[in-house]
């Protein structure tokens, strides 16, 4: 009786999870080669935009590389989810369409999320070892927002 | 002994009194790391009454300290760089009418800014920009 209702329970969660493959769902799009790049914009060094690039890309860009699992859901709509609202917040990709008053509150934010070890998101990093900063890394990408700020800030208003 | 202990005690409450007394009459003036940077009576009051609440070191929510700390204008934390950030974002979050938040209103309406308020704010902000820019 009890073996039955296992075999029962695990069928009706392969066939919940089948089901779920089909639910349509839209893949954030992806460009490479972006002429509004913050690069493109602004003589990043490259290390910082290598570490850019490692680390917050795959969210705040339009350079996403989607991973293996994000073809399966439910893992497929967190990603997602992850990528939409990345990139509503931030996206690199778009750094030259920014305002000067933007350009600033984004590094500034940059500072908190790297000072508070918000981001890289926990739930990235458990697949993505190589996007954990460093202490280094993180002391570096914080003294190069805020002397970015202090170029901005001295640059003419718009 | 005692006396110096006195008469340098005394200087620090004299001191503290002034301090005070300036916060409350005039509003703040200090010298941040770069620039001298004041926030007048009549802003300082509405900040007061409508901000400083859930901006402040004692906040207890993090974010919103983290965020915008009012203290920081004044005990030299931010620098003119971080203060005229500081003031763009409020500029953007007032002409969108985000803050105090939504949720904190619906509870405690009589903090909802007012457009006399508002303005006198964007007012101020958008002046200590340039002035922060000239300097
Ligand atoms: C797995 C996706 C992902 C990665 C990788 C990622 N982020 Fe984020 N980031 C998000 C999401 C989602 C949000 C919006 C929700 C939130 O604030 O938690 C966000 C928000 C932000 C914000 C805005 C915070 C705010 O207070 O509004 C900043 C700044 C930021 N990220 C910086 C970074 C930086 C810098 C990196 C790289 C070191 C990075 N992120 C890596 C997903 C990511
Ligand atoms: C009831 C508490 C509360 C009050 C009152 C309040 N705030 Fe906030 N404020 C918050 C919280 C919480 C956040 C963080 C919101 C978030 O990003 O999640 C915040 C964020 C902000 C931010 C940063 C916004 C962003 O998107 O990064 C600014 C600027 C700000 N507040 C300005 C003000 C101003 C100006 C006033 C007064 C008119 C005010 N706040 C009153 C709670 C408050």
């Amino acid at each position: 009786m009890k073996k039955k209702l296992g075999k029962k329970l695990l069928l009706f969660i392969v066939l919940i999870l089948v089901i779920m493959q089909f639910i349509p769902i839209t893949k954030p799009e992806t460009k490479n080669d972006n002429l509004t790049d913050i690069t493109k914009d602004f003589p990043v060094p490259q290390e910082i935009a290598t570490t850019l690039k490692t680390s917050c890309y795959d969210c705040h860009s339009m350079e996403t590389h989607y991973p293996w699992y994000s073809r399966v859901a439910p893992v497929k709509w967190m990603v997602f989810n992850h990528i939409e609202e990345g990139r509503e917040h931030l996206n690199f990709s778009k750094w030259a369409l920014l305002s000067k008053e933007d350009k600033l509150d984004a590094l500034d934010e940059i500072t908190e999320v790297l000072e508070e070890n918000e981001m890289p998101l926990e739930t990235y990093l458990i697949l993505h070892r190589k996007a954990k900063l460093s202490e280094k890394q993180k002391e570096d990408l914080i003294s190069w927002a805020e002397s970015y700020m202090e170029v901005i800030f001295a640059s003419e208003p718009e | 002994m005692k006396r110096i202990f006195f008469s340098l005690s005394g200087i620090a409450i004299i001191a503290l009194l002034f301090a005070f007394n300036n916060s409350n009459q005039t509003g703040y003036t200090t010298v941040t790391n770069d620039v001298s940077f004041e926030i007048p009576k009549e802003i300082l009051t509405v900040i007061n009454n409508k901000c400083y609440g859930c901006h402040n070191t004692k906040s207890k929510g993090e974010k919103s300290k983290k965020k915008l700390n009012w203290d920081n204008f004044t005990n030299n934390e931010y620098n003119s760089v971080k203060i005229y950030t500081k003031l763009g974002k409020i500029e953007k979050i007032l002409g969108e009418d985000k803050m105090p938040p939504a949720k904190f209103l619906e509870k405690y309406p009589k903090k909802t800014l007012t457009e006399e308020e508002k303005q006198l704010i964007l007012a101020w902000a958008k002046e200590q920009k340039i002035t922060l820019q000239s300097k």
